[in-house]
């Protein structure tokens, strides 16, 4: 199903380029941005690459792989500019969750209210443009329910993005020394891994591999974005350990477990149950003031809800598949009019 | 000068719009058919690791089409497939094909095909072929596409209405259309048959 070049351009590539972006941002000391954009650099470059493997893939040779995967980019992005699919407004939603993050994470009110407005502006947004045209919003709802249901997302989002609010706390300064990476500030990004390796699995198990790869692709960006601040004593800067890029991160899971809800088959309770699980890990991240009670109760908390919805849905595809396949007319059934028998 | 009044500009620029509306591609000459969705099939077929082709239908269509056998300017051809009717004779593939990975039937819930121009020529076999030309809509993208219509043959059906049929036979890349997963084991190409049936209107 999944080979080494879906591997290459949905995994490793996305996750190098946000470890240096966020090593060069934290190298020339702009940490403030390091994280929200190693990881929207990380997903909109990973998502553009995962257009290009059907082409990488039939080349033969690396000379000509390399070339027809820079050949395929232009494609790829230009897609991001005029969204054909669904999937494509992702990475519209996730540059927009980037520079909403950078806003909020300013001292100056004015920055923080326009960063706001921008983050209520997608959240209403993103359920709307992810469902626009199809069969939901043409014909299976009324306007009156198809208003509620996109309320209720967008409830959602922002409750989610109201966690993931970068937070400025009392000692934050761009003149005092903050430590290196620490295992502290590692648990809110492994969370989020998490969370993101159980939507993938989600996506897998309940019908679309292709949504599952945009998983992947998050998880590669975390996993790099984090590697890239590896032992670098940085300057404590507003917002630096508690964004922990989140918002970028729940705009693109939730739009995703949207794309599975609506466009494949997971389940109501599990669509929950994964955004149980990334509130917990966004509320375990925290800020270096939160308690450790608080922390080790949401990281519990994720890794349940997580663990929950991925045995559940892989049970349900292991039954799936586990069907007899030895009578050739197993799915055939006589139609109900002729009286076949 | 007697200037003219607004309600004369007014009846001059109707008239004058009916004169325009009525200029342009015209059909005036060709009989309209509606699709009869029971004598219309649109199969389709797609290799399966190369070992096998594996085909499938779309059980519900619908479409019209203007037809005039001498005057191919005038004809004209229109279809909607729905997407969600795909069968394959599995259902758990049926479901796969019709989620995100392939076809995504509840984001893009039609193929369309709307004829611009139609270009006469003759087959092979010497039946004469339409060869229809417009934009073909699948999976939320648009592209120009030649679709062959070879003429079968008309004349009153069993119940007096008078029919027309065509047999079109094609095939497309599907990653043309950005339906690119599992390109390879899967095959890109795909090819199309499309059978079908019109009741003169």
């Amino acid at each position: 199903m999944l080979g080494p070049v879906d591997l290459l351009l949905g995994g490793v590539i996305p996750g190098i380029v946000a470890l240096l972006i966020r090593a060069t941002l934290h190298r020339i000391g702009w940490t403030q941005a390091a994280w929200p954009l190693a990881i929207a650099s990380g997903v909109v470059v990973g998502q553009a690459s995962l257009a290009a493997v059907p082409t990488v893939a039939e080349a033969g040779g690396l000379t000509a792989a390399v070339s027809a995967y820079f050949a395929a980019l232009p494609e790829a992005f230009a897609a991001f500019v005029q969204p054909r699919q669904a999937s494509h407004w992702l990475a519209a939603g996730t540059v927009v969750a980037a520079a909403a993050t950078l806003l909020l994470a300013r001292r100056h009110r004015v920055a923080r209210r326009a960063g706001a407005l921008l983050g209520l502006a997608l959240a209403f947004t993103l359920p709307t443009r992810l469902l626009w045209g199809s069969v939901y919003f043409l014909s299976e709802w009324s306007r009156e329910e198809a208003i509620l249901r996109v309320a209720l997302m967008a409830c959602g989002l922002v409750a989610l993005g109201w966690l993931a609010l970068p937070r400025v706390e009392p000692d934050d300064s761009p003149t005092s020394l903050g430590p290196p990476t620490t295992p502290r500030s590692l648990i809110g990004p492994v969370l989020m891994a998490v969370v993101a390796l159980g939507v993938s699995v989600l996506l897998a198990t309940s019908g679309s591999l292709s949504y599952a790869q945009h998983g992947g692709v998050m998880l590669a960006a975390i996993v790099g974005a984090t590697l890239g601040a590896m032992g670098q004593i940085s300057y404590r800067s507003l917002g630096e350990h508690a964004g922990h890029g989140g918002l970028v991160v729940v705009t693109w899971l939730s739009g995703l477990a949207m794309l599975g809800a609506f466009y494949a088959e997971i389940t109501p309770l599990n669509v929950v149950l994964a955004v149980v699980g990334l509130g917990a890990a966004i509320a375990a991240g925290g800020t270096r003031h939160t308690t450790w009670r608080r922390v080790a109760v949401c990281s519990v908390v994720c890794v349940a809800a997580v663990g929950f919805a991925i045995t559940s849905s892989g049970l349900e595809f292991s039954r799936a598949i586990a069907q007899p396949t030895d009578n050739p007319y197993l799915n055939w059934q006589p139609p109900s009019d002729t009286g076949v028998e | 000068m007697k200037l003219a009044t607004p309600r004369t500009l007014i009846t001059a620029s109707m008239i004058a719009a009916s004169i325009i509306a009525t200029i342009g591609p015209s059909h005036a000459s060709a009989a309209s058919y509606a699709v009869d969705g029971s004598h219309t099939s649109v199969v389709f077929s797609i290799s399966h690791l190369g070992y096998s082709y594996t085909y499938g239908m779309f059980r519900k269509n619908s479409g019209s089409f203007e037809f005039d056998p001498d005057n191919p300017a005038a004809c004209a051809f229109n279809f909607t497939v729905d997407v969600a009717s795909l069968d394959t004779m599995d259902p758990k593939r049926d479901e796969h094909l019709r989620n995100a990975d392939f076809f995504n039937a509840k984001q893009f819930p039609q193929i369309t095909f709307r004829s611009e121009s139609v270009r006469k020529t003759t087959g092979e076999d010497g039946k004469p072929v339409y060869e229809a030309t417009g934009p073909l809509t699948m999976h939320g993208v648009t592209k120009q596409a030649t679709l062959p219509m070879t003429f079968l043959g008309e004349g009153p059906g069993p119940y007096g209405n008078y029919r027309t049929g065509f047999l079109c036979r094609t095939s497309f890349k599907r990653s043309d259309f950005g339906m690119n997963f599992m390109v390879g084991p899967i095959g890109d190409n795909v090819g199309v048959t499309i059978s079908f049936e019109g009741i003169r209107q």
